[in-house]
């Protein structure tokens, strides 16, 4: 064969590789030059001045978000050569270069009719939500199921405002307001949450089929419909779904997301899940997110009054005779989770509890511990795996809360760290956990899974951000412990995880 | 799954994430190398050239915005920055079209690579081909570029950027078939 006729094979095949030395010197450079961009970037992506916060009940925006995630997380590649100016695969960066969202949604919300069980029937419940992520601010209309009825479902309206370090509540159903001060790193690690984790994050791994099945002209703009049919692994089973977007080629305006379901595989009916409408980079006037008068509603405190409470705001539950307090959680780059709680007993002061505690060495021994995390279900409802997370201490402090009346009372915070008894990769954004803890209870030691905790994602670069940021935040000095940074963390979750394989 | 995958790493670098910064790196570097050197025929000359490559692509990444693959965006600019070095070298010392090819037992970087016979002698023969076709040879067949956008890298029509290849393609072929001869 004459070396002609391998032209083509032969140069694809050809390799060369850099050396050693250079291959060090060209990486470190480029990550040097990304660290001094990143330093010389002015106020970190705005995430200082955007005060955007919508506080635990996550469920409600979660729904719509679902959507967005639903669609993100099904992008297709396609060529670029011959895709329109704007396909579905520009989408994550349409909306991350977004500036204000203002989404109106119709959510079809499924139960048994309460004549005929085996029929399903569905109350149709109208939401809107505008979101400044220049300013920071957030505001939410919303049904929500009533929990004080029995046999009849009814739902009331409710509306969230999110603005700076303030919250307002208002629930028109029981005519009650409420306000929160916000913790500044949980304010800045919510909104990261909303824009980031629903809008921003997708991982390559969970992208499948999303194909073009045609074209539609809504107000004089012509959209490409793009659509992607999967099964969806939830708690209840194998259920088949149906996403559509529409997409405009020429702008990369999206207009409309629509999402179907159906109850099982055997189900020949599309019923209709989410339909919203998306406007992008619309201007959102002030007052839409101004506070309102409601003269007429019972108000549980004062925006004076409001306070941020324990636990970065998390507050406190009884397990046994102790108060409880879980602060915050993060998912770290290799899967480890780092988890800030707190308990309280009348009966046992904690001082000497925490001393001589070693990091990656066991827990302290206080009236409730966190011996371990479990996987719940996503805000999507998906199975959880079958993992389970063995915590070891990484650091302590103590915050003094001072209240209203002087009254002082004192917490002291384990954080510890959590890893995996098998190999997992951190998943693409932030999930639930269940926590295991073991506690007194009547003079006895019992262990149970007890409530959930929400784990942030977080990446290397927003470390000090916000795990340092919030151990600041509950520590008297404001100072995070100094052996906690994220290479340490790294290297002790690595070397826990070498002791539990062995 | 590519593309996608690239336009999350560059939205991740342009966040500050170096892990996002390492994962691109690793992925292409080996190949942007490859090229470099096919252009210039210098390992040392081709490592700054990806280095210079690397470096610039964090420093605009503020602005930047990926309309095609980032392989192909990278493989442009090693390219334009390889173009660069031959048009200086030229002015300093010979047109490169002139320099004879580099022979099997010289210093030149190709005989790094070249591990039998059929890549030496391709590495020879593609050393001899003008800068021009090299590099529209090179960025179709090894960076995996279209001919549309080499056409668009290098500010040529994309008949153009065909008959270059086809030109070089042909030289190729002629100068390992009378090598072959011998």
């Amino acid at each position: 064969m004459k070396p002609a006729d391998n032209i083509n094979r032969l140069i694809k095949e050809s390799g060369v590789s850099i050396s050693s030395e250079a291959d060090k010197r060209i990486l470190n450079d480029a990550l040097e030059h990304l660290e001094r961009v990143r330093q010389t970037k002015p106020a970190e992506t705005g995430l200082d001045i955007w005060r955007i916060v919508m506080k635990s009940k996550m469920v409600r925006f979660a729904a719509a978000a679902a959507v967005i995630l639903g669609v993100i997380l099904s992008l297709r590649v396609f060529d670029s050569a011959v895709a329109p100016a704007y396909g579905i695969s520009d989408l994550p960066e349409l909306l991350c270069d977004a500036r204000t969202l203002h989404i109106k949604s119709t959510i079809w919300n499924y139960a048994p009719d309460p004549n005929q069980p085996e029929l399903m029937t569905a109350t149709i419940l109208p939401e809107e939500r505008w979101i400044d992520l220049e300013n920071g601010r957030f505001r939410r209309i919303s049904h929500e199921p009533d929990p004080y009825t029995r046999g009849v479902r009814r739902y009331f309206r409710s509306e969230a405002f999110r603005d700076g370090e303030y919250a307002m509540d208002i629930e028109h159903g029981r005519r009650l307001v409420w306000f929160n001060r916000l913790s500044k790193v949980k304010r800045q690690l919510d909104m990261k949450h909303d824009v980031d984790t629903f809008l921003r994050m997708i991982e390559p791994e969970q992208l499948v089929e999303f194909s073009n099945v045609g074209q539609e002209k809504i107000d004089g703009t012509l959209f490409d419909i793009w659509q992607r049919e999967f099964t969806f692994d939830s708690i209840a089973g194998a259920v088949p779904k149906k996403v559509r977007c529409w997409l405009s080629p020429s702008s990369g305006e999206l207009g409309r997301v629509n999402a179907w379901f159906k109850t099982s595989g055997d189900d020949t009916t599309w019923r209709p899940m989410y339909f919203m409408e998306v406007e992008r980079d619309v201007p959102l006037s002030a007052s839409i997110f101004a506070f309102p008068d409601c003269v007429a509603y019972k108000h549980q405190n004062t925006l004076e009054s409001a306070t941020v409470g324990e636990g970065l705001g998390a507050g406190w539950f009884f397990m046994g005779n102790a108060k409880v307090s879980l602060a915050v959680a993060f998912i770290l780059d290799d899967g480890s989770i780092i988890l800030g709680w707190g308990c309280k007993s009348d009966q046992q002061p904690q001082e000497n509890a925490f001393a001589g505690l070693q990091a990656g060495g066991e827990l302290p021994t206080i009236p409730v511990v966190i011996y371990g995390l479990k996987p719940g279900p996503t805000e999507l409802g998906d199975r959880p795996p079958e993992i389970s997370y063995v915590g070891r201490h990484l650091a302590y402090t103590k915050k003094t809360y001072t209240w209203k009346n002087g009254k002082k009372t004192a917490w002291f915070y384990e954080w510890a760290i959590y890893v995996a008894t098998q190999q997992v990769s951190a998943s693409p954004t932030g999930r639930c956990f269940n926590i295991l803890c073991e506690f007194e209870d009547a003079g006895e030691r019992k262990t149970e899974v007890g409530n959930p905790i929400y784990a942030y994602r977080i990446f290397e670069h927003e470390f000090n951000r916000f795990v340092l940021g919030a151990m600041s935040e509950l520590s008297d000095n404001s100072q995070p412990p100094t052996h906690v940074t994220y290479d340490s963390v790294m290297k002790l979750s690595e070397q826990i995880r070498a002791s539990l394989k062995k | 799954m590519g593309l996608m995958e690239d336009k999350l790493l560059v939205q991740r670098c342009k966040r500050g994430s170096k892990e996002a910064l390492r994962r691109i790196y690793e992925k292409y570097k080996n190949d942007l190398m490859v090229l470099a050197v096919a252009l210039l025929n210098d390992t040392s000359a081709a490592e700054d050239v990806v280095h210079d490559v690397f470096v610039s692509f964090v420093q605009a990444l503020e602005g930047f915005r990926l309309t095609g693959t980032l392989k192909g965006y990278l493989a442009t600019c090693v390219a334009n920055r390889a173009r660069n070095v031959n048009r200086l070298r030229r002015s300093h010392t010979v047109a490169l079209d002139e320099v004879e090819p580099i022979g099997a037992d010289s210093n030149g970087a190709y005989e790094s690579i070249a591990c039998n016979e059929q890549l030496q002698q391709l590495s020879r023969a593609v050393a001899q081909l003008p800068c021009q076709q090299r590099e529209v040879v090179v960025l179709h067949l090894r960076a995996g570029m279209k001919f549309r956008a080499i056409a668009k890298s290098q500010g040529i029509s994309v008949n153009t950027a065909k008959s270059r290849y086809r030109y070089g393609m042909d030289k190729l072929r002629s100068i390992l078939n009378s090598e072959a001869k011998k």
